[in-house]
């Protein structure tokens, strides 16, 4: 259409006029030009005056009642629905966080103490909520950029609210974190396979010797080892801990001087297992001491406890 | 301040105004919170333009009932083409009118043709006229229709008042098409001429 066809049709336009694919036709001259943009613009003020023509009256009540019920409610449910959908979220991300922190509390190495813990952990999730604002910026950046070319290529896009992207971001944190813990978890479970199968290899092997180690303490208490392997296993039960500070050290005898072998506490029922590795064909005896926690000493300080000397013919 | 609800029997409704009433938005505002779904700017907006929009739709339909459901319809049009509205191609008023006037033509041809084509009952083009002109009251408006030739009324009174598309006017009249669109063009332009002053003197 030529701006002067358009400028013919304009007064049509104002007055509802044209057919529907003229108007149409016009519709999308007027996009374009700026100057018939201002011109209906004055063209619609005498129309609006014409439309000032007619006996002036009001619609009955009942109109606006039903027009405003058509509006209201949808608007209202909406909101609702969007709080009650932000709620669930905000729970769900927090169970979720409450169960990471959890599991990454556990899988830190119990060697520290429980402030040490605490504090690894602490940093932990605030590592997490970085990566999550990150995350958050990126999706915000991609969610923009998606929306942009749907507008461009005539769709409607609108970027989405902040929480969506915040609870994408946190999802996706969430997976990543549990993978790499289930994935640590995967490599410690099969560590610990590994080692209770040579575990039980070395306890039911004809070539292994046992030593029950006695002394003034209660409780039973006992050396499996294997020459051949270098390897031995120390194991109790109803042995009682030692007093508090203390842990119990096992020395092998056989050299110059003791040479420490483990330091060790009992747990519930006084047992514990703990694996040696030793060239125990070089000794012929092992003693337990109480030292001073939680390294114990270079050199027994304290009258053995438990001792038990190896059979002659092994050594 | 003239609001749009207290329009005289004249129909001078404050033409040219903003419309900023007791709600304290104008209307261009109102409607970008409708567009956003505000539901209190609608109710605002509603209270502001349902008399002026049902006037419209009575006077051009004849029929309460009719008027009330094309109002209803222009009403929810608004809600949920708010985003639409384009402040460069006329007022907020303009646009809800034309709305208005819009909705009614379109259901006046829809019943025309499956009802009784206009142009068989009525044969005589001053008849049509003067038949037409009878759902206009403003005095204002008479006025400035009189001002006229006979011809650039019979085209504009055709097309609004009557709802006729220029091609049936033309046809109608026996008057080639391009003609008719002169006679819309020069009628609506003298129009606003005669108008105009009075516009400014009531408008803000």
């Amino acid at each position: 259409m030529t701006h002067a066809e358009a400028q013919e049709l304009m007064a049509a336009y104002v007055l509802n006029a044209l057919e529907p694919h003229e108007a149409r036709v016009l519709d999308a001259h007027l996009a374009e030009c700026d100057d018939c943009r201002r011109e209906l613009e004055q063209l619609r003020e005498v129309g609006a005056t014409l439309a000032s023509g007619f006996p002036q009256a009001a619609p009955p009540p009942a109109l606006r009642e039903a027009l405003l019920a058509t509006v209201r409610p949808p608007a209202a449910r909406r909101r609702l629905v969007t709080v009650g959908l932000a709620i669930v979220a905000v729970g769900m991300l927090t169970g979720a966080m409450i169960l990471l922190a959890q599991r990454m509390y556990r899988f830190l190495p119990t060697e520290f103490d429980e402030q040490t813990r605490l504090l690894a952990l602490l940093a932990g999730l605030v590592v997490i909520g970085v990566v999550v604002a990150v995350m958050t910026r990126l999706l915000r950046l991609v969610d923009e950029a998606t929306a942009a070319r749907l507008q461009r290529g005539g769709a409607a896009g609108a970027p989405s609210s902040s929480l969506w992207l915040v609870v994408g971001a946190v999802v996706i944190v969430l997976l990543g974190a549990q993978v790499l813990l289930v994935q640590r978890q995967n490599d410690a479970l099969s560590g610990q396979l590994d080692q209770q199968g040579r575990l039980l290899a070395l306890l039911v092997s004809p070539e292994s010797t046992t030593v029950p180690l006695t002394g003034p303490v209660r409780g039973s208490v006992r050396l499996v080892y294997n020459t051949q392997a270098h390897e031995g296993v120390l194991s109790a039960t109803g042995l009682a801990m030692p007093k508090s500070g203390s842990v119990y050290q096992l020395w092998l005898l056989g050299g110059p001087k003791p040479e420490s072998a483990a330091i060790f506490l009992t747990g519930p029922q006084g047992t514990m297992i703990t694996v040696l590795g030793a060239d125990f064909a070089r000794y012929h005896a092992v003693a337990v001491t109480v030292e001073p926690g939680p390294r114990g000493s270079p050199q027994p300080t304290t009258k053995p406890v438990l001792i038990g000397s190896f059979p002659p013919g092994k050594a | 301040m003239v609001g749009v609800q207290s329009c005289d029997r004249d129909g001078r409704c404050g033409v040219g105004m903003a419309g900023t009433g007791a709600g304290g938005d104008d209307d261009g505002a109102l409607l970008q919170r409708i567009a956003q779904s505000d539901a209190d700017a609608f109710d605002a907006l509603y209270d502001r333009y349902s008399g002026a929009v049902y006037s419209v739709t009575r006077g051009m339909l004849q029929d309460p009932q009719a008027a009330q459901e094309v109002t209803q319809d222009v009403f929810l049009g608004i809600w949920r083409g708010a985003h639409a509205f384009d402040a460069e191609r006329g007022s907020p008023r303009a646009w809800i009118l034309s709305l208005a006037h819009h909705k009614s033509v379109d259901l006046l041809r829809r019943s025309r043709h499956t009802i009784v084509p206009l142009s068989e009952t009525i044969v005589d083009d001053a008849d049509v006229v003067a038949e037409t002109l009878r759902k206009v009251e403003g005095v204002r408006v008479q006025r400035a229709l009189s001002s006229l030739t006979i011809e650039q009324r019979t085209a504009l009174v055709l097309a609004y008042y009557g709802g006729y598309t220029q091609r049936e006017i033309a046809q109608r009249t026996g008057t080639p098409l391009g003609t008719i669109k002169t006679r819309m063009r020069d009628g609506l332009l003298r129009l606003r001429a005669v108008l105009e002053p009075e516009m400014q003197e009531i408008g803000p």
